[in-house]
């Protein structure tokens, strides 16, 4: 009975570990997907130009060249663009993360405390379910004047509404005897906010944090649409314009030429990987609070 | 027809920009040539101060004056609002350059007009389609320029441009006002051209051909014979390609797609459905099935037809003017010579006895000059566009400086257009009216027959080219192949232009308005007209011609040409 | 984000205190200051919607034209319902296959021992989430090259032709599905991961003991833990089937692609601002937003009523 029951599970475990490799492979497959597009973009970035041309670059450099390189740091529209996106983040991130905790605190609290909280949400609602659409935003920016400023590019969407209920939510799953001991101390409800809740929410700052700065990194419809100057725009919206194809029959020769320069495969390669490095550096450093963040923000049970 | 005829060129304006964008803009001046004079804008036009100050055109303004900018380029180490340009308006008018915004791409700047339309935060010199210039005189934005126009407008510039031909300025009056100066309309500058390859020619011993059907046959030849890899080149955009396209042919046998022809009653019908049309996409489907067609036309752009000129498997070309000044040039052979190409007229079929070469653009297309209403000194913009004409293309005070824009180095960074006015305001007939002048100078050796700078610029540079070839200066030969084959002789390409226009060879569009069912629908149906004639080349939809042209005219088609019947 | 606001938050029960907190009121200004201008103001512009909308009179002296504008698309507008279908179909197809791919990915994760293989896994697969698509466009646009892209340099080594991918209307449609799908599959096994670690490990043991297999266990055990969450998800999918992806679309197509990938956001786009028909194009956002919020509604009802599912 025993050596049967043995040998059966040996038979299995055969079978499993097949599955296993299968699954493992699988897996390995998919994660070297999400990376190989960077890797080609590397080597096409380090090679020289006319390897590129040839369409032969894969997955390693071929006539190693670090110009492009040079050239996207020696390019001054590329390096403003590049501060213009950083200053826009992290601003960016310091006004939204302030909007959404304290609109958020009030909300997560009884409606007894805090009656206009109802009134707050159903507002909320009609805003998540209607909005006016490009034409009517514009010309709301335009009368309060923020078009072609920088704030046009760090105010709009700092209250995310679903980013809002994300931060609602976690506040709600915070213990409230903490907040009772803080009470009885006579602090009142912003100290207890920062006092209390902050310290405990880093998770979903955290969280909340990658989303905005991410949001603001990659955003570059904004840039064009308010930017009024092409030098001031920030880097996704520069790099969406040396991107796209331009419409050849209006360009100047000069132009052209200008453009296949800063088009150059291997400069747009580095421009593109250069823009990418922020996001990939901070990235596992936040990772770790993903899933706590999002967790407790939504998924409760 | 003739006096129809009359009023349509009395609109036409040539842009010979793209010309000088090709050639003034430095590609064939040889530095060493430039008349010695000083950089400075001011200089000429203050010579000139004591006859015209009475008139006031080059008067400076006591008190600095701005006008507000929107441009289209981003400013990749370039500045619009303190560059050649600007710096001669501060110097010579006291006028100040604001730039409002700019951008890097066409898209973004329609975006971003069309936000400025609606807010009415506008510029206060504006470049205008008919369709915006409309839109916006209605909404009030724009300034009567009447008295601006007349008194401030410089003798030279109104004759020999805005006013070259009667009732040219027709078109910019509202109730009797000028609202804004009319420009670039139709022209002839765009008309289809034949390249082919000399060295192909000699290589299957083949002639010049003679009807379009020949011309056919010499591009299978020249396939046949392992020279080119495709008998006629063909892009995505199979109507509307500069580089090579199927009107070529289409006109040969009479057919004129993209414009609006007569029908044969009185009334105008769209070229793209006349039924003649068939036959020609027919042409072009056989040659496809053989193997003669790219089979990767239909999603193949300009880059992809640069490269097999360049790789040497293009024989035949059935392009625009300017195909000559680039890519042909960047094409050597084995002694690092231009390859040579045979440019001709495009050729008739050999049942088309009346045979016309077709002109694009219509009157309804106008571009305009406007002012934004409000705006206190229209005289400041009028002033900017004489000083605009006069240093780029006035006999006696254009400088050359002004044509090629250089940085502190001295490398050329971009041509005329790095202004904060792009348009170029020159003779509708320059390019035309410079190859016989040239052409007479280089035979007879009269220099009086040169009148304008660009002709003088392009006597000197086609006599460049002939001192080379008899030195023979390869490099020179090269540098001067593209001005020689446009300008010298009758049958240069701009001497063919000329030749057909006295002769009135050409085909030009009727249509003369533009109503809001056309505006607002016209680019959806382009698109499915270059849908249906690419994938009918190709064979892969089913929808017959007929079928196409239904079509057609349910979407729209039949209503728009009542309206412009109308 | 929508997918990570799942389940229910049970409310916590709280001493009830009748005094109004004043501090508390004060902190939903800046918020009702924004709503109010970034998100009321704007709606008054939809109005233009229901105009003859002319520069000159602006949207307070505009004639009202009733439903002209939105008969005018409906019945007239050329290639309005071929727009409207290549919406659907996108968004439908995106849905299919970025919807089923994390869950499988996310099962497939789960039966991962190795913590350490997980969460590289885990690391690598998150991060075309955080490529903007401009950038995804860039590095697509270098690979499907149709002359010296990598893509075809394969395929030209495997014999096969030349394809321009982003031109040509039998193939644009899958790059733009494979590519939503690639970059959003690694996201959204988040949700699933987070249910998966929430099944009761007792479970599993009890299961083995019983000879189940690794198939019995995924299909009994593992598939019901996470049902609600792929079901609710699903329900809370529908409202984006007008979204077909604006960012992507608009920096991968052109015209040649325009009959299989014009929708309904690049045609607003195009509509209101390169034509400046900002009647029509409000007219068509309105309805596009409309129909999003019915199906929000409906979507968010049901999700209520059957998992109890609240965002606030």
């Amino acid at each position: 009975m025993a050596v049967k029951a043995k040998k059966r599970r040996i038979g299995r475990s055969f079978a499993e570990s097949i599955v296993d490799v299968i699954i493992y492979s699988v897996l390995a497959i998919l994660g070297i997907s999400c990376v190989l597009p960077f890797i080609h973009l590397i080597a096409i970035s380090l090679s020289g130009a006319v390897a590129v041309g040839s369409g032969k670059v894969t997955l390693w450099p071929m006539d190693f060249s670090i110009d492009a390189y040079r050239f996207a740091i020696e390019h001054p529209s590329f390096l403003r663009a590049f501060s213009i996106s950083v200053a826009r983040t992290v601003v960016g991130i310091l006004i939204s993360l302030t909007m959404l905790v304290i609109t958020a605190y009030p909300l997560s609290k009884s409606y007894e405390a805090c009656p206009p909280a109802r009134i707050f949400k159903g507002m909320m609602i009609i805003a998540m379910l209607i909005s006016g659409g490009l034409v009517p935003m514009y010309l709301v920016m335009s009368w309060i004047r923020l078009t072609n400023t920088f704030w046009a590019l760090v105010i709009p969407g700092s209250l995310s509404l679903w980013n809002c209920f994300m931060v609602m939510n976690y506040f709600r799953s915070i213990p409230s005897e903490l907040e009772e001991a803080a009470v009885v101390d006579g602090a009142n409800s912003f100290q207890i906010l920062v006092r209390v809740y902050l310290p405990l929410s880093v998770p979903i700052i955290a969280t909340m944090a990658v989303f905005v700065g991410v949001g603001h990194w990659n955003d570059w419809f904004s840039g064009m649409l308010y930017i009024a100057r092409s030098q001031n725009y920030p880097l996704q919206t520069y790099l969406q314009q040396v991107i796209t194809i331009p419409d050849f029959s209006k360009l100047t020769l000069e132009e052209m030429k200008k453009y296949a320069e800063v088009n150059n495969k291997n400069n747009q390669a580095a421009q593109i990987l250069i823009a990418t490095i922020p996001i990939l550096l901070i990235y596992p450093f936040l990772q770790r609070y993903f899933m706590t963040g999002l967790t407790l923000g939504g998924v409760k049970g | 027809m003739k006096s129809k005829l009359t009023k349509l060129l009395a609109l036409c304006f040539i842009a010979s920009m793209l010309l000088t964008a090709c050639t003034g803009g430095g590609e064939t001046v040889n530095p060493s040539d430039k008349p010695t004079t000083s950089p400075q804008a001011t200089e000429k036009p203050a010579e000139t101060e004591d006859t015209l100050e009475e008139i006031d055109y080059w008067s400076r303004y006591d008190e600095p004056v701005t006008v507000r900018f929107a441009v289209l380029g981003a400013e990749d180490g370039f500045s619009w609002s303190d560059n050649i340009w600007t710096q001669a308006w501060k110097e010579q008018f006291n006028i100040e350059t604001e730039i409002m915004w700019n951008t890097g791409t066409t898209e973004a700047y329609q975006t971003k007009f069309a936000m400025a339309m609606l807010t009415g935060d506008l510029p206060d010199y504006m470049y205008l389609t008919a369709g915006q210039f409309k839109q916006l005189y209605e909404a009030g934005h724009l300034a009567d320029i009447t008295e601006a126009y007349d008194k401030y407008i410089y003798p030279h510039l109104k004759q020999t441009v805005f006013e070259a031909n009667e009732g040219m300025q027709d078109i910019a009056f509202i109730d009797g006002k000028r609202y804004g100066i009319a420009t670039e309309g139709i022209n002839n500058s765009y008309t289809r051209l034949i390249y082919i390859r000399k060295d192909y020619m000699e290589k299957v011993g083949a002639q010049v051909p003679k009807t379009t059907e020949e011309l056919i046959e010499l591009g299978k030849k020249f396939v046949d014979a392992g020279l080119a890899k495709y008998a006629l080149p063909l892009i995505g955009k199979v109507t509307t390609e500069a580089y090579s396209d199927i009107r070529a042919i289409a006109n040969g046998f009479g057919v004129y797609p993209g414009i609006w022809v007569d029908d044969g009653n009185g009334g105008m019908m769209y070229g793209s459905i006349d039924p003649k049309m068939e036959g020609v996409l027919n042409i072009y489907r056989d040659l496809y099935k053989q193997g003669y067609i790219d089979p990767t036309f239909p999603s193949a752009v300009g880059d992809n037809l640069t490269q097999q000129i360049l790789n040497g498997e293009v024989g035949i070309l059935t392009g625009e003017f300017w195909v000559a000044t680039w890519p042909l040039p960047q094409l050597l052979d084995e002694e690092g010579k231009v390859v040579d190409w045979e440019i001709i007229n495009v050729l008739p079929s050999e049942n088309n006895t009346n045979h016309k070469y077709q002109a694009f653009g219509s009157p309804a297309d106008t571009k305009f000059v406007a002012v934004r209403a409000g705006y206190e000194h229209p005289d400041a913009i009028m002033k900017l566009i004489n000083h605009r004409h006069a240093m780029l293309d006035d006999p006696d005070m254009a400088i050359t400086e002004f044509h090629s824009i250089k940085d502190e180095n001295g490398n050329e960074i971009g041509n005329h257009m790095r202004c904060p006015i792009r348009e170029y305001f020159n003779s509708p007939f320059t390019n035309q009216l410079t190859s016989p002048a040239v052409t007479e100078a280089i035979d007879t050796g009269n220099l009086d027959a040169l009148v304008s700078p660009h002709d003088k610029l392009q006597y000197e540079n086609v006599t460049n080219y002939l001192k080379a070839v008899e030195a023979g200066d390869i490099e020179g030969m090269n540098y001067g192949w593209a001005v020689y084959k446009l300008f010298y002789g009758e049958d240069s390409v701009f001497g063919l232009f000329h030749k057909n226009f006295t002769n009135n060879l050409y085909f030009w569009d009727l249509r003369d308005k533009t109503t809001e069912n056309y505006e607002r629908l016209w680019g959806t149906m382009q698109q499915y007209e270059n849908t249906f004639y690419v994938n009918y080349i190709s064979g892969s939809e089913d929808t017959t011609f007929a079928q196409f042209v239904q079509e057609w005219n349910d979407m729209g088609g039949e209503l728009i040409t009542y309206e412009l019947n109308h | 984000m929508r997918t990570v606001i799942d389940a229910p938050p049970a409310v916590q029960k709280r001493k009830k205190r009748l005094k109004t907190d004043y501090m508390l009121c004060a902190m939903l200004i800046p918020g009702s200051i924004y709503l109010i201008i970034f998100d009321f103001f704007p709606l008054f512009g939809l109005v233009i919607g229901f105009q003859d909308f002319q520069l000159a009179k602006g949207i307070l002296g505009s004639k009202w034209v009733g439903l002209e504008n939105f008969k005018y698309l409906f019945t007239m507008y050329p290639n309005f319902w071929r727009i409207v279908s290549n919406t659907v179909q996108i968004a439908a197809l995106k849905l299919c296959f970025g919807f089923t791919a994390p869950i499988i990915v996310a099962l497939m994760l789960h039966e991962v021992r190795h913590i350490r293989y997980k969460r590289t896994i885990q690391t690598l697969v998150y991060v075309p989430h955080f490529i903007s698509w401009v950038i995804l466009a860039g590095i697509l646009r270098t690979m499907l090259d149709p002359s010296d892209g990598i893509v075809n340099y394969i395929l030209n080594l495997l014999g096969h032709e030349s394809v321009y991918f982003l031109g040509e209307n039998s193939t644009f449609r899958g790059v733009l599905v494979v590519s939503d799908v690639w970059k959003g599959f690694g996201w959204g096994t988040i949700i699933y991961m987070a249910a998966l670690t929430g099944i009761d490990p007792a479970l599993y043991e009890a299961a083995i003991i019983d000879g189940a297999g690794r198939f019995k266990r995924m299909w009994h055990i593992t598939l019901p833990g996470i049902m609600p969450f792929i079901i609710l998800n699903l329900i809370l999918s529908v409202p984006g089937i007008l979204n077909a992806g604006f960012d992507q679309i608009f920096n991968l197509y052109n015209e040649r692609v325009y009959k299989t990938a014009d929708v309904l956001d690049t045609f607003i786009y195009r509509l209101g601002i390169v034509d400046a028909q900002y009647d029509l194009s409000t007219a068509i956002g309105l309805v596009k937003s409309a129909i999003s919020a019915v199906l929000l509604v409906t979507s968010y009802k049901i999700a209520n009523k059957f998992y109890d599912y609240k965002v606030f």
